[in-house]
């Protein structure tokens, strides 16, 4: 009777968009992988199977589990109900048991009307029987098949969900640990023997004693002792209960404790990654300003009084006013120069290289020309003509009515510093462009560490509003939860010993009225009593020995499995202990060589821990066999290293005949693949056959907000 | 008359923009009320504006003159900073000075009716320039104002004409 999942497929599901054949994995024996990042649609396709068999879904939004009918509109595509009015939404699971070919389909009609949507829910499932498909009409019939997936005492163990699975296996808790001796022993009739012997033996008991106080009822020392007897027993019974309903209290305070002891370890995580979102906002606040400012003083540059850049590709104008300027000078010495010779027709003009006013009076005082270079004595004609040179009339008032020149030269002399600074305009924009865009870069790498810092503080179970006032509540019930189980401890002690008082007493007023009455009537009513107290004692022994014998297999079969998912680590990881407890629970504790508790392992070693025991359970369910059902988990692996999960990989396959795993820790969204490098080593031993089974990622090609995702899926190994 | 006067002349000028275009260049300077706009580029004084304005039209080889009635003055030429840059502007009109009639070395001799002729002109071609970039603003600012969401806007649109 071993049941295998052949297929899952989604239409128009969470992120799954289309119909059945879009969204279809063919899955088979051994490991079924479906690798993808965060919202790729992993918890969601574990909904998909939680839908099918337990008409339940995990609410990512509320953090618990709903009903799916009260999810419906969460469960259905985005993008169908933005983009349609009449639509299905569904799962199907086809799956085989022994010869046998079942398709299972959950499906939703949406039809849109007015502003809200009309649901209509049906399951239908089809048996293949000799390749004809047969409706199961029958809902009780229908039922029967969708336990065939995985029965409802197994689903326990089957169906992991790794934030959850804590939880999973309670052996701290009377209902925990009772559902998980019978899940492994089939005792129930043992237990319902027990309950009916302690019946009759309550019946015996009274039955005697009526049958002691009608006989002896004129007797005022023997009805004194029944009367103290009835009162003992009154007593000890209503004690026996008192003791039982502080052992329910200890049980929920402990459970409080643990769960709480849990919250407080991931406490630490939620401060650090608190710490750092808070510090990463900071740098991107600070960048994001810089940025502002940056971009803010772009008009500023414009107007820059060293390099503007609003004059780019001008420099051709001073040049073009530098011209200008020139030639205004040259206009305006020719005029001047005619305007002089107008005045003074003597007035020669001198040619280029003329002498100065210096070497004038030098050539004056030699009496030679130094332009000709002959002597000239003085007074001759030609001393008389440099005197002449030296002497001639100076100029001193323009001969025009203005004169700009100053106001030409001064604007020559402001823009000729902008002849270097233009031409290198281009430059400091780009400069400029290239610093604002590393600005840029440098904020969306800080908005992504801080994604990652706030994946990883919900993942440690902080939420989106970021209160950390439930860790001070959670710290102050924690305080509350220890108090409590000290009380509760020194009561039940306390009520014990009070009890075992009264029995002594009890066993005193017994041997008494042995004495005293020695009637044969009431012997044989006496000899009834005690041969079903021993029957009720031999029963309660009974099974408690078969108890003790269980935990004590499935402890060792568990620090087998705990050993193998650990082998190869660096830290060690201890050994798993098992210890009844006051109130007849079990705490699994992981103790070092000494034998000593060791404490502060990771959610990683604790998970480990958890893992361990559902596999020693059904190891130890199954004998030496496989398990007969699909194993199924999301995320089992969120706080596991790479050693790990090798680890699992090797070990999975001996203990499930078909396990399907939800998985992201294989997942780079930078490689071409998507694979990291443990990813691709362990789709190489499945093409190698080391791994049996298949290998699934998850992709979403087309980036869009959550609810518009659409997810893909590619088959690595199928 | 000397340099500085002549400079003090052209300084003294009242500047005018077109009033059609009061809307736009409130809109992307940062003026009285509307000085915080977060989601756009803008300048600062209106006098930064008309100066880009100018430099456009400039470029565009455009010079539109404001007709009598278009006119909004702001500030007088004196007031437009930074210094070197108003300098800029007047080398800029100077260099166009024969296009609209005056030679430098002809204003050398000029009367003093001629030169407030040509002072008056200068800054009315100023301001033809400046209403040619404001009409190419405009015309951008209507049809493609998301590129004004770009903070490099203003660089962009200069680059596009050198």
């Amino acid at each position: 009777m071993a049941a295998i999942i052949k297929t899952i497929s989604f239409k128009n599901f969470y992120n799954y968009y289309g119909n059945f054949d879009h969204n279809t994995y063919h899955f088979k024996e051994g490991i079924n992988i479906v690798n993808a990042d965060n919202n790729m649609g992993k918890s969601k396709f574990y909904n998909g199977i939680l839908w099918i068999l337990k008409d339940t879904v995990y609410d990512s939004d509320l953090k618990r589990m709903v009903n799916a009918p009260s999810s419906f509109k969460k469960m259905a595509s985005g993008k169908a109900l933005n983009e349609e009015t009449n639509f299905d939404m569904g799962v199907n699971i086809t799956f085989i048991e022994n010869a046998d070919k079942y398709s299972v389909s959950k499906t939703v009609q949406f039809a849109k009307v007015g502003n809200s949507w009309r649901t209509n829910e049906k399951l239908d499932i089809l048996q293949t029987i000799e390749n004809r498909d047969i409706p199961i009409l029958d809902q009780a019939a229908k039922d029967k098949i969708v336990q065939k997936i995985i029965p409802v005492e197994l689903m326990n163990y089957a169906l992991l969900q790794g934030e959850s699975m804590e939880q999973l296996v309670d052996l701290s808790s009377h209902n925990g640990l009772s559902s998980t001796i019978e899940a492994l022993a089939g005792i129930k009739n043992l237990i319902e023997i027990c309950e009916v012997s302690k019946d009759l033996s309550q019946r015996a008991k009274k039955l005697s004693n009526d049958k002691e106080k009608e006989i002896n009822s004129t007797n005022n020392k023997i009805s004194g002792l029944i009367q103290e007897r009835e009162g003992l027993e009154q007593r000890i019974d209503s004690t026996s209960k008192q003791i039982e309903t502080y052992k329910t209290e200890l049980s929920e305070a402990t459970k409080k404790k643990d769960t709480l002891e849990a919250l407080l370890l991931n406490a630490q995580n939620r401060e650090k990654f608190r710490g750092i979102q808070k510090t990463l906002q900071n740098e991107i606040d600070k960048l994001k300003d810089k940025k502002n400012e940056n971009e803010r003083n772009i008009t500023t540059m414009l107007f820059s009084e060293n390099s503007p850049w609003l004059l780019m590709g001008l420099e051709k104008q001073i040049t073009y006013f530098s011209d200008n300027y020139k030639n205004l000078i040259i206009k305006l010495t020719e005029q001047r120069t005619i305007h002089e010779l107008a005045e003074d027709p003597t007035m020669l003009l001198l040619p280029p290289n003329s002498p100065d006013k210096s070497s004038l009076l030098r050539m004056l005082q030699g009496e030679k020309c130094e332009i000709c270079n002959r002597p000239a004595p003085k007074n001759s004609d030609a001393w008389k003509h440099m005197e002449m040179v030296l002497k001639r009339p100076k100029s001193t008032e323009s001969s025009n009515k203005n004169d700009f020149s100053s106001f030409y030269g001064g604007i020559q002399t402001t823009v000729s510093s902008f002849l270097n600074s233009i031409p290198e305009l281009s430059k400091s924009i780009e400069r400029y462009r290239t610093a604002i865009d590393n600005i840029e870069e440098a904020i969306n790498q800080k908005e992504e560490e801080k994604e990652i810092a706030k994946l990883e503080f919900l993942n440690a179970g902080g939420s989106e509003n970021n209160a950390n006032t439930n860790d001070r509540q959670n710290i102050s019930d924690y305080t509350l939860a220890e108090k409590t189980i000290e009380k509760k401890d020194e009561d039940i002690k306390k009520a014990e010993n009070q009890i075992k008082q009264w029995k002594t007493r009890l066993k005193q007023i017994e041997d008494d009225l042995k004495s005293i009455n020695a009637n044969s009537e009431i012997k044989s009513y006496r000899d009834f009593k005690d041969l079903m107290c021993c029957v009720e004692l031999i029963f309660l022994n009974s099974k408690e020995r078969i108890f003790d014998e269980i935990l004590r297999s499935l402890e060792i079969n568990a620090n087998q499995k705990y050993s193998e998912l650990t082998q190869g680590n660096l830290s060690a990881g201890g050994k798993l202990n098992f210890s009844k407890q006051a109130d007849g629970t079990i705490q699994v504790c992981i103790k070092n060589i000494n034998d000593g508790e060791l404490t502060g392992l990771g959610t990683g070693f604790q998970r480990m821990k958890q893992l361990s025991i559902i596999m020693a359970i059904i190891s130890s369910k199954i004998g030496n066999k496989q398990f007969d059902y699909p194993f199924i988990s999301d995320a089992p692996f969120s706080e596991f290293g790479d050693n790990f999960i090798n680890n699992f990989f090797k070990i999975a396959p001996n203990v499930f005949s078909q396990s399907i795993i939800f998985i992201k820790e294989l997942y780079d969204p930078k490689s071409e693949d998507f694979l990291n490098d443990l990813g691709k080593k362990i789709l190489k031993k499945m093409e190698n056959g080391e791994i049996p089974g298949t290998f699934y990622v998850n992709v979403i090609e087309e980036k869009a907000d959550t609810t518009n995702l659409v997810t893909k899926n590619k088959c690595y190994k199928g | 008359m000397d340099g500085q006067s002549f400079r003090d002349r052209i300084g003294q000028k009242r500047v005018n923009f077109n009033k059609k275009y009061d809307g736009l260049i409130r809109a992307i300077s940062k003026v009285g009320a509307s000085s915080q706009k977060g989601e756009f580029s803008s300048f600062g004084p209106i006098y930064e504006t008309f100066m880009y304005a100018f430099i456009i039209g400039y470029k565009l080889g455009v010079s539109k003159p404001l007709e009598s009635g278009e006119r909004v003055g702001f500030n007088d030429f004196v007031d437009f900073k930074p210094t070197p840059i108003r300098d800029f502007v007047l080398m800029l009109l100077l260099n166009k000075s024969e296009e609209f009639g005056f030679k430098w070395i002809e204003l050398e001799n000029a009367s003093e009716d001629t030169i407030n002729t040509f002072v008056t002109e200068l800054i009315r071609q100023m301001e033809g320039y400046a209403n040619a970039g404001f009409e190419y603003l405009q015309n951008k600012w209507d049809n493609e104002n998301m590129k004004f969401r770009n903070p490099f806007v203003f660089v962009n649109f200069i680059e596009e004409l050198s």
